[in-house]
């Protein structure tokens, strides 16, 4: 056997916290796809994934989960067959739709962290709202060509994604990586940054990226972090939210 | 060069799309060849998958009997993602015997580094070193091979966080494909240092070494 020696360095208390640890990854692509698998690797038991789409060719280039076999299988499905290969006992729940506004709040309630893994700003604010309203923890990032971006939601204790970015961009104002690219590793770097902040979580070591941006340029081989405050304001996690 | 099919137009677009890359890139990168000299095995499962999914056309890793024999399922894991792929795993005594000229080289500690100092045929070929311990590590692009001395003698691997492996194998990736591509990438003395753990980072360049 392969000595996986990050693996065997986890004491049995450690890999007992992972075991009965539920995370919900939002979206089985790009970033969906690292989260994914560094979780189940880790020994995390109980993972949710939410993705409405279908295996794509284009997906192939930086999405590892899925397969050229798997083309036009559901991505949970897809998925889940590679997951259970690395940890047949990981149970895995899986969302087929597209998160809404009449889904979110029964999808993240079975869940201690949310991973946010999307590919659009509508979804993002979906799921920050929700998880500061059930006060869960909520890994936010996103990539675009050889940059990307991650930072963890602790609802009250840290700024949520509305303290720094108040509303949506206007529609067609942010390029996606359709249109502008991705390198695939850079997506990977960022989505095991995201695995990263949510074992810290679990296991309660090291410092979690609250109220920090981290800033990842991938020419430069370059990561900066961002300082970020609540926003007393905010009105979604604010002293006077509009809920 | 051989043109690219439409279908690897469409699997690569996101690729293609950028300017740094490219039509003519991912032509460089179908056409090149990235050897795997593995250090803590965690590494290379990442790098080759994230190697494999970017369309680098020859990936061969360097390992032992027991890895050879591991490593099997997942070649076909690698090269179902990617069918343009061919990924090889060789024993350590076929190294002197590879047919094609290889463009990079990624190792990371403790690697049999041996097989780098003691391989003529390496010479000159830009390795991308990296060496990790709990939840840091360091990265960086050996190009004169006597440099690896230096990081090869204080190394140890301490309490392994689980992610860590992986983030220097995914990394290294990113800076392979940029050698491959002729972009500007770290050159030893410069590296970047990282501790996931604290979430600090550390980017060395030239002029500050």
């Amino acid at each position: 056997m392969i000595p996986f020696y990050s693996i065997n360095q986890l004491t049995s208390e450690e890999k007992s916290l992972l075991k009965n640890s539920r995370v919900l990854i939002i979206g089985a692509g790009g970033l969906g796809s690292p989260v994914a698998y560094y979780l189940t690797a880790a020994g995390i038991g109980n993972l949710g994934i939410v993705d409405s789409d279908v295996v794509d060719l284009s997906n192939l280039q930086r999405q590892i989960l899925h397969r050229t076999s798997s083309l036009g299988v559901p991505k949970v499905e897809s998925a889940v067959k590679r997951l259970k290969k690395i940890n047949p006992d990981v149970k895995i729940e899986t969302f087929n739709t597209r998160l809404s506004r009449d889904n979110v709040m029964e999808i993240i309630q079975g869940f201690d962290i949310v991973v946010d893994a999307v590919d659009n700003f509508s979804a993002r604010y979906l799921s920050n709202d929700a998880c500061v309203i059930q006060n869960k923890p909520l890994i936010e990032a996103g990539v675009l060509r050889f940059d990307g971006q991650v930072m963890t939601i602790l609802p009250g204790k840290g700024p949520c994604y509305r303290c720094i970015f108040p509303s949506p961009p206007p529609a067609n104002a942010v390029p996606t990586c359709q249109e502008t690219g991705i390198l695939g590793a850079v997506a990977g770097v960022i989505g095991v940054v995201q695995a990263t902040e949510v074992i810290k979580l679990i296991l309660n070591k090291g410092n979690p990226l609250v109220g920090k941006l981290l800033i990842f340029n991938g020419l430069n081989m370059e990561f900066i972090t961002v300082k970020a405050s609540r926003n007393p304001d905010c009105p979604v996690c604010g002293d006077k939210p509009f809920c | 060069m051989v043109n690219l099919t439409s279908e690897q137009t469409e699997r690569y677009s996101r690729n293609i799309i950028m300017r740094e890359i490219g039509g003519k890139g991912q032509k460089k990168l179908l056409s090149s060849h990235v050897l795997i000299i593995p250090g803590i095995y965690g590494e290379l499962f990442a790098s080759s998958l994230y190697l494999a999914a970017a369309g680098i056309g020859k990936i061969t890793v360097i390992g032992n009997e027991s890895l050879i024999s591991y490593l099997e399922n997942f070649k076909n894991e690698v090269e179902d993602l990617n069918p343009d792929v061919k990924f090889n795993v060789l024993p350590e005594t076929h190294l002197p015997n590879l047919q094609s000229k290889i463009d990079v080289v990624i190792t990371t500690l403790p690697s049999k580094h041996e097989y780098i100092l003691n391989n003529n045929f390496i010479r000159g070929v830009p390795i991308v070193l990296g060496s990790v311990s709990d939840g840091k590590g360091i990265m960086t692009v050996v190009s004169d091979r006597k440099r690896l001395q230096t990081y090869i003698s204080n190394h140890t691997i301490n309490n392994l966080f689980p992610t860590t492996a992986g983030f220097l194998g995914i990394l290294q990736v990113v800076e392979t494909v940029k050698i491959i591509l002729g972009h500007k990438h770290l050159d030893e003395p410069e590296r970047l240092e990282f501790d996931l753990l604290s979430m600090e980072f550390k980017t060395t360049r030239r002029d500050e070494t």
